[in-house]
């Protein structure tokens, strides 16, 4: 009798993060991150040429003003800032940089980057998962940014 | 049976006959391995053969996890790719990575010594490693080989015709050299520079906000920085946030480091610098102790520099430090904006990039340096017009000792040829992005990270490169040196005994090196 007690009450204990995580799947589907440019569009293995990529997030159908998107690189490159908060206008920009070409290790290659609400979740950190991918490609050249040398002068 | 005996002699036969002809034949791992190093046009390592070497790469090691998640979003991952590439180049060499470190807080250099201490003794060091502080901290101790013959040789990691490909040291700037993180008392070379300070590796983070409410220029001098913090503090603001280490009692705390002790150096350089090559090594360090050029017991001006120390941490009449600064966590005080400059690691930026809590913008610039407009015999400080000016070494290579002369010569050879494969300017750059922003690397085609453009605009204060104000080198004497500044500035000592002690233990300390370093006194006019 004991044991079926126990057994009920991790059952209503289970139930009850269910119903909470259900709850908090059913408000992140109504959040959305689109993209509104990413400039320039061409984008090349050169931290030199960083990317601006300028998204609009939303949730129940107004601008989430003051929320906070984070963004994960799956892939090389940097970010400037992996959180940042929406603007007054429901829009946030991220500045990617590009990492360095170096053949045989760092070479053309499609970059992903996973955006998310953090700010949306009420119970369980449950929130939709947006994914911008990004084609990274050789460049012609180098940009010619600065190098130690600059610095040293010698 | 006699059938059946004939035919267990054949198939014996037959066994032994395949077992001379394979090893007669080429060992196709090595025969992979000449392979893949005669096309890439750098020498095998071992004949080809198997060598195992370990690695201690500190904060530059690969992380656990390769692929960032929600809950481990920090991953490090150019240097697993730079291991991985070398293995293909040198598929016979397996590089172990030694992935231990010194505890956190309290003494630095005591940490280390605990840390590696045992493991020498037990012969379970690593072979090579790039966090142990090169020179500046163990260059006397004979824990690690000396590098200046290696440094002569080619390195063909480095394509032909850039600097380094013939002689492997031409890849540095000249200065880097006679940095005492590199240079040992007896002028060997026992580490090889690997990244630099951006200029200093510390920084203040400042609230763009409350310096334009109350109309505040950037603070380049030491007495620049008190005046500022002082309208901050009037204005009801928490005018300074101290790092967590720097609330320690350290003769070689922050301040002393790079606010002070420059200066002073370049004050007396013509004193320190015995060579007259315009720098100031560890082993003219050690001479200018003897010599009596730090003796706050002699010297007026070798004690006004530890007042400076005094005056801000005296919490009652400092503008800069509050009473409690030690137990204060400022983080949440900073993100709400109550804070106006925050000192911290160049380290920090990457994350300060990324708090949402804060909302407000922040800029950062270089620890305010003392000057004629404290003490009017100081030199006035001079600036570059943008960018630092020959940054310091951050972190370096060093061989431990023990393996390179105990282990089979093999683990030296993968050693050198993994240095130099990583030292090499396209692999320091990816490693350095990979850092945004935090490090600097030390060769001339290394890239600058684009997180630093704003950085590279601040006006760097121009010094000589010299120990800086270093009275106490070894382990034991810093430390005894440590708890009487506490003491002093506590007010349990009085300025006469902590004059005296401080010289006492910086005269041991010269003593005990030159008796392990064997350096040659002779010349050296020694006080009574």
């Amino acid at each position: 009798m004991d044991f079926l007690k126990k057994l009920l009450a991790l059952g209503i204990v289970a139930a009850i993060l269910l119903a909470l995580a259900a709850y908090d799947y059913a408000r992140a589907q109504d959040t959305d991150i689109e993209v509104v440019s990413i400039q320039p569009a061409q984008v090349v293995a050169d931290p030199n040429q960083p990317v601006l990529i300028t998204l609009r997030a939303t949730k129940h159908g107004e601008l989430a003003v003051g929320d906070t998107i984070s963004a994960l690189v799956k892939g090389q490159g940097n970010l400037s800032g992996d959180k940042v908060k929406v603007n007054e206008d429901g829009t946030v920009t991220f500045k990617y940089y590009p990492y360095t070409y170096i053949a045989g290790m760092f070479e053309e290659s499609d970059v992903v980057i996973e955006l998310r609400n953090i700010s949306d979740s009420v119970f369980i950190a449950i929130q939709k998962k947006v994914t911008v991918t990004i084609h990274v490609g050789k460049p012609q050249q180098s940009s010619g940014g600065p190098s130690m040398g600059d610095l040293f002068g010698e | 049976m006699k059938h059946l005996r004939r035919v267990t002699a054949i198939l014996l036969a037959a066994v032994m006959c395949l077992t001379v002809l394979g090893a007669c034949a080429p060992d196709s791992g090595e025969t992979t391995a000449a392979t893949t190093a005669q096309e890439k046009g750098v020498p095998q390592i071992n004949g080809g053969k198997p060598v195992t070497i370990i690695v201690n790469l500190g904060e530059y090691a690969p992380s656990d996890n390769e692929v960032p998640t929600q809950d481990a979003p920090d991953v490090f991952n150019s240097t697993r790719v730079l291991i991985a590439k070398f293995r293909k180049l040198h598929p016979n060499v397996t590089v172990v990575l030694d992935k231990t470190s010194p505890t956190t807080g309290g003494d630095y250099v005591a940490s280390l010594n605990q840390w590696m201490l045992p493991r020498l003794a037990a012969g379970t060091q690593m072979d090579i490693a790039c966090n142990l502080g090169g020179a500046e901290l163990f260059g006397d101790s004979d824990w690690f080989i000396d590098l200046s013959d290696m440094l002569e040789t080619p390195n063909a990691y480095i394509p032909e015709g850039q600097p380094g490909h013939d002689r492997w040291a031409d890849q540095w700037p000249t200065y880097l050299w006679s940095s005492n993180v590199v240079k040992n008392t007896k002028s060997e070379i026992v580490a090889i520079p690997y990244m630099l300070d951006c200029g200093s590796p510390t920084a203040y983070f400042y609230n763009k906000e409350i310096f334009a409410e109350l109309n505040l220029e950037i603070p380049k001098t030491w007495e620049e920085l008190f005046d500022t913090c002082r309208i901050i503090k009037d204005a009801g603001y928490i005018p300074f946030a101290p790092h967590y280490i720097n609330t320690n009692y350290d003769l070689q705390n922050w301040d002393t480091q790079f606010s002070l002790g420059p200066i002073y150096a370049q004050y007396v350089m013509e004193q320190l610098d015995y060579n007259g090559d315009g720098m100031q090594d560890m082993a003219e360090r050690v001479r200018a102790v003897k010599e009596g050029i730090y003796n706050p017991e002699t010297h007026a001006y070798a004690m006004d520099i530890w007042r400076q120390v005094k005056r801000k941490y005296d919490t009652v009449n400092s503008p800069i430090l509050q009473e409690g600064f030690e137990t204060t966590d400022y983080e949440p005080l900073w993100n709400e904006g109550k804070v106006a400059i925050m000192e911290g690691l160049m380290a920090s930026l990457p994350y300060l990039l990324s708090n949402t809590e804060m909302d407000f913008e922040f800029g950062l610039f270089p620890p305010p340096v003392i000057s004629n407009d404290t003490y009017d015999y100081l030199p006035e400080v001079q600036f570059t017009k943008a960018g630092p000016n020959k940054p310091d070494v951050a972190s370096s290579w060093v061989f431990l000792k023990k393996s390179m002369e105990e282990k089979d010569p093999a683990v030296k050879e993968a050693c050198i040829a993994f240095v130099k494969f990583m030292t090499a300017s396209e692999n320091m750059s990816a490693v350095v992005l990979e850092k945004r922003g935090a490090i600097l690397g030390s060769t001339s085609s290394c890239l600058i990270p684009p997180e630093l453009e704003e950085w590279m605009q601040q006006q760097f204060p121009i010094y000589p490169a010299t120990t800086g104000w270093l009275t106490a080198n070894l382990a034991d004497w810093r430390q005894q040196g440590n708890k009487l500044l506490e003491q002093w500035i506590y007010g349990y000592v009085s300025d006469e005994d902590f004059a005296r002690k401080l010289n006492e233990y910086s005269q041991a300390d010269a003593d005990a090196i030159i008796r392990s370093s064997g350096l040659d006194t002779t010349g050296w006019s020694i006080p009574d």
